[in-house]
């Protein structure tokens, strides 16, 4: 399966949060430690909501959290 | 792993080993020419099933109260509902099947009882279904596994 063209900065704003646990941010919005990881690794592309509520946790827009990864089109 | 990765783990592997069990069960009375304590056997691998579910999905959790009552979340939810369209027509496809089948499967089986052919019928075609039930619960959890190992 193909990874979806979105990149993320999740880990490094959790290092900018005094080393947030990716478990304390899935508490901090609902969801497992196991989906935090697949998001952060760009397996898994979470909902607008979740987004959302990420970047919401670090205080940052959304746009900060989460950048698409334009196609080059010929 | 998640929670609910463990919990595919466990049903799989519950799956393959009580079920494995009972199945060979059931071929092995077809080839002695007798159904007798099947039913028996039946009951027995539910209350195993049952009890190695609770059992050993209460060893893997760390934190019962967090794991049992919370609820799936979107990732979790899509993983269950991919699994559940691949199951719905894979159990709509095995019954169809079964249906078709069905007069072939007497062919083989009613000659075998002779002493009651329509009950030892009617009850290879109650495991043919239920075979499918389970061939169909375990494709499913397998699913699971897949999906979260990809993701991990």
């Amino acid at each position: 399966m193909a990874a979806p063209p979105i990149s993320n900065t999740i880990r490094r704003l959790r290092f900018d949060a005094n080393e947030m646990t990716q478990q304390d941010l899935a508490d901090r919005i609902g969801m497992t430690r196991q989906t935090i990881a697949a998001i952060e690794q760009n397996k898994y592309s979470p909902s607008l909501e979740a987004a959302f509520r990420i970047a919401e946790v670090f205080g940052v827009p959304i746009g900060d959290v989460f950048q698409w990864k334009a196609e080059k089109k010929d | 792993m998640s929670f609910r990765e463990k919990n595919a783990w466990i049903a799989s592997i519950t799956t393959l080993v009580v079920w494995g069990y009972y199945f060979f069960e059931v071929w092995h009375a077809f080839e002695l020419r007798s159904v007798d304590g099947l039913l028996t056997r039946f009951w027995i691998c539910l209350g195993i099933t049952g009890i190695l579910m609770i059992g050993l999905n209460l060893l893997a959790t760390r934190n019962r109260l967090r794991d049992f009552g919370a609820p799936p979340d979107e990732f979790e939810r899509q993983i269950e509902m991919s699994a559940t369209t691949v199951a719905h027509r894979l159990r709509g496809w095995l019954l169809l099947g079964l249906a078709a089948a069905c007069p072939w499967l007497s062919t083989i089986v009613a000659p075998a009882f002779p002493a009651d052919p329509a009950g030892a019928t009617a009850i290879f075609i109650a495991n043919a279904i239920l075979f499918g039930l389970v061939l169909t619960e375990l494709v499913v959890e397998l699913i699971h596994i897949v999906r979260f190992r990809m993701a991990a």
